[in-house]
Parts: structure tokens; sequence; C-alpha cells
């Protein structure tokens, strides 16, 4: 996976950054200007304006995994915040999540720490990877850690960081997360 | 993603109304069972053998109240209310002793579902959801009409025979045909499946065969084909053949793995819609050894 050396890659590794442990369970993303907890010198407020589409993209994952995040913490969807970054299946199954984790108790807590890899433009969507580090995060079932928190396919414990393939597409004039897979048998 | 769109628009008593029937191809993303802790992934060709009771593909466009269509089918089976305007899934259950029924309700009346909402949401709220109320696709009620029909591969009629003492030449006619067909091999057979109010019929038939050759030829056959008899010598078969332009010795095992796809089409209708569903069988390689005259008599 190619790191952010470039000036997308930048703006892609400040969000990325901005979403390492900035979040507070009691606060919604949109009341958070200023993240507190990581030593990045690139905070949201001052990460450059994205001006082409990989770069909106880009920012506009990084703000739905901050919402989804959330969500999951929370157990609950802010869709104020979430319709403007998602839309189509993910949108779905992030409600389909959610409303799992409540009928089934399953809790979350912890940071996720996300790293977006380089957009790669398909014109009528845009394809973005996030290397997903699950290290701060703990999955709890009935209050009883989860251990291992997820198993691939072949019921061995799911590697971790893994990467995830977000595609985004258009909608409304933005670019908004339709679809993920996880990349379960690749690592980051 | 949504390929096809069917039929019509229909109006069901109760609170569930389904409108528009498609077909759909399923994505192959893997997504993290956030109960579970599994890793699944989708089927990527929806397909199904037939004989599994598995999920055969296929599915319905419901309609929003603004004209926009959606599958009828949403997150985790649930379906697509328009009265509600969102999917209505599982009950809801979030501990304790939940929320109360509505006025003029009670616990015996109905239940309060997940209410998922097709973008852009605007709430997280629980619907109320009275028993009886059709809360199944017919999709897939009519994947379970397919499943219990237990539908085979055909059987393969082809001459030359296969067999370690038979062997074909090139240049000469290949007969094939459907050996011995059953309703459960070519149809048309016909099945039900129901559930509460919803009932639905579906009947399947074989529209098409794909013969793969093992040459690289992939020969399709609309009908049964005819089934070869020696008086027709080395004329051509009338519906359904081939010819070989190369021996077979540098195969595997020194034969054409020769296999036939059965094309079914579903027809189906219940629940106040009606649909297509298609899916192939396909059958086990069957060797077929093809020489020369000229090395054969040496």
């Amino acid at each position: 996976m190619r790191k952010h050396h470039s000036a997308l890659g930048g703006v892609a590794l400040a969000l990325a950054l901005t979403l390492t442990g900035c979040s507070d369970d009691s606060t919604d993303p949109e009341a958070e200007d200023t993240p507190t907890a990581t030593p990045s010198s690139s905070p949201t407020s001052t990460a450059p304006t994205p001006q082409t589409p990989e770069e909106k993209a880009a920012a506009q994952l990084a703000m739905y995994l901050e919402v989804r995040d959330l969500a999951y913490r929370k157990r609950d969807i802010n869709f104020k915040a979430l319709n403007p970054v998602a839309t189509g299946e993910e949108f779905l199954q992030l409600q389909h999540t959610v409303a799992s984790m409540m009928n089934e108790n399953v809790t979350v807590t912890g940071e996720y720490a996300h790293t977006l890899d380089a957009p790669r433009n398909r014109g009528t969507s845009i394809l973005i990877i996030d290397c997903e580090d699950r290290t701060r995060v703990t999955w709890k079932n009935d209050g009883a850690i989860r251990q291992p928190d997820f198993t691939d396919p072949n019921g061995n414990p799911l590697r971790n960081p893994a990467p995830v393939e977000y595609t985004l597409v258009k909608d409304k004039g933005a670019w908004k997360v339709s679809d993920s897979d996880l990349l379960w048998d690749q690592p980051c | 993603m949504l390929r096809r769109l069917i039929a019509l628009l229909v109006a069901l008593a109760g609170s569930l109304v389904i409108v528009f029937v498609t077909a759909s191809a399923a994505s192959a993303d893997c997504t993290a069972d956030p109960v579970t802790g599994e890793v699944v992934c989708d089927d990527e060709d929806g397909g199904n053998d037939g004989g599994d009771g598995g999920d055969t593909g296929g599915s319905s466009t419901c309609s929003t109240s603004d004209g926009r269509e959606i599958p009828c089918t949403g997150p985790g089976g649930s379906v697509w209310s328009s009265s509600h305007q969102c999917w209505v899934g599982d009950v809801w259950d979030p501990g304790g002793e939940g929320p109360l029924p509505p006025p003029g309700q009670s616990n015996e009346d109905g239940a309060w579902h997940i209410c998922y909402w097709p973008p852009p949401g605007s709430s997280w709220d629980p619907v109320w959801i009275q028993n009886g109320t059709v809360t199944i696709d017919p999709v897939v009620l009519a994947n379970r009409a397919i499943a219990s029909m237990d539908l085979d591969p055909i059987r393969i009629g082809i001459v030359p025979e296969p067999g370690p003492n038979r062997i074909g030449l090139v240049g000469l006619p290949v007969w094939m045909w459907v050996d011995s067909p059953t309703d459960d091999t070519f149809g048309p057979i016909t099945a039900s499946a129901s559930e509460g109010p919803v009932s639905v019929s579906a009947t399947a038939s074989v529209s098409s065969i794909v013969w793969n050759m093992g040459d690289g030829t992939k020969v399709t056959c609309t009908g049964k084909g005819t089934p070869y008899a020696d008086h027709y010598g080395k004329q051509d078969s009338p519906t359904c053949g081939h010819r070989y332009a190369k021996m077979s010795t540098d195969q595997p095992e020194g034969a054409y793995q020769v296999t036939a796809a059965s094309h079914w089409v579903v027809e189906w209708t219940g629940g106040g819609q009606s649909g297509t569903i298609e899916f192939d069988l396909a059958t086990e390689p069957l060797p077929i050894r093809i020489g020369e005259a000229q090395v054969l008599t040496q």
C-alpha cells in the first residue's frame, strides 16, 4: 500500500490522522472542531481544502469513517452526519450493523485507526483502500470480550490491520461512500 | 446492479406494498458480521445448483413515495414498507422491557420492528407492525419453490459414446441430446411455496443447453436434441451437433471433457407480483475420445 507522500496523500494522511483517537463518545462528530488526542501537526481544521475529485472523495471517506466509528460506539446513528457522506449499500449496512449490535447486545469501545491509501478514480466511482487498525478497539458480546474479535472465512483470526476497499459514487453533487469490501486475504 | 424491470404495480392489504419485480446480481463484497465476528462474503454469481435449497438469486424492486426504485429486500432480509417508507426488519429488541405498544395495541397484536431507511435517512425509530402483515418478499418464496423442485443437470446423450473402448473420428458428426429427460432435468415443473398470507407458484423449464465440447467450442441448442440411431449413418444431427477438428490425444486423459449446462428459466407469480429467475445447472465432465481413421488403422 502506498503511503501518503503526494499532495493528495497528504490530505488523506491528515484526515486519517484526525481519525486516530480523536473522537469522544459523548460528542457528535460535527461538534468536534479540533482534535486533541493525536500529536498530529495537520488537524482537520488546518488540512488543505480538497480540490480534486480524489481529494474530495478522500475527505468524504474520512468523514464517513468518523461517523461510522461513532455510530458503533454509541449504537446510534446520527443521520444528519451520515446523509452527506454515505449512500447505497454502505448506508444500509451501517444501519444493519448498529441494529444488530443493539439487538444482540454487542458493544464496541476504543478507537479505530484509519490510514487511507491513494484514491483510484474509475470515472463514475472512486476507490480508496483504508488500512484499518483495530489495536485499540474491543468488541464485546453480552459484556464479554470477543476473542478473536473477528475471524476470516477460513476461521482464522482476522489480520490486523486489515484493508477495506471503499467505493465512493457521486450523489447529488458530492462523493459518498456507497460500498465496502473487506479484503481479508490481503495485507495492508 | 439491477438488471431487468419486469412487472407491475400492486397494492397489498396491510402496511407493506411491493411494487416492481426484477432480477439482480449480487456483489462479491466481504463484510464482518458485528455479532458473530465472522467475515462473510457474498456469492458473486448468485447462482444455484438446484439441489441444495440455496438462494437462486433474483430480487424485486420497489418504489419510494418520490418514485425512486429501490430493492424490495433490504438489510438482513428486511422488506420494504411503502406505508413506512423503510425496510421493516427483525423485531426491535434493545433489551429490558422494550418500548410499549402504541395506544390501542398490545404485545399480542404486533411488535416493534427495526426500520432501515434508504438514503437519506431521517431518524432511528422502530415501527409497529401488526401481526399477519406481509413481511416476506415473494421472490424469497419463489426461490423456496425452486429449491423444492430439486432440479438436476441433464443426463448427457452423445455419440460417439464415452468409454475406454469407444472413440469418435475427427471430422465426423457428433450428436448431442438430453438422455431420458424428466421433469426435474428438463421441465416443465411447477411448485409453490407460501408463508402467512403470501403464496407463490413457480414453473421451471430448460430454455437452452450450452454444450462445452472441450475443444474450445460451445454449442448452444434450444431443444432436447435428437438421439442418434444407427440408420442416421454419417448424417449431421438435425438439432444439436458438432464436429471435432483435432484428435483428443493431447487432452488430459486423452479425451475431450464434454459438459452440458442447462439454462433454467423460472416464471413465478404470487403475492401480487410476477417475475423470472434464471440460472444454469451443469453436468460433470464426460470424456469423449476422438482419433483419426488413418491413425486407428495403422
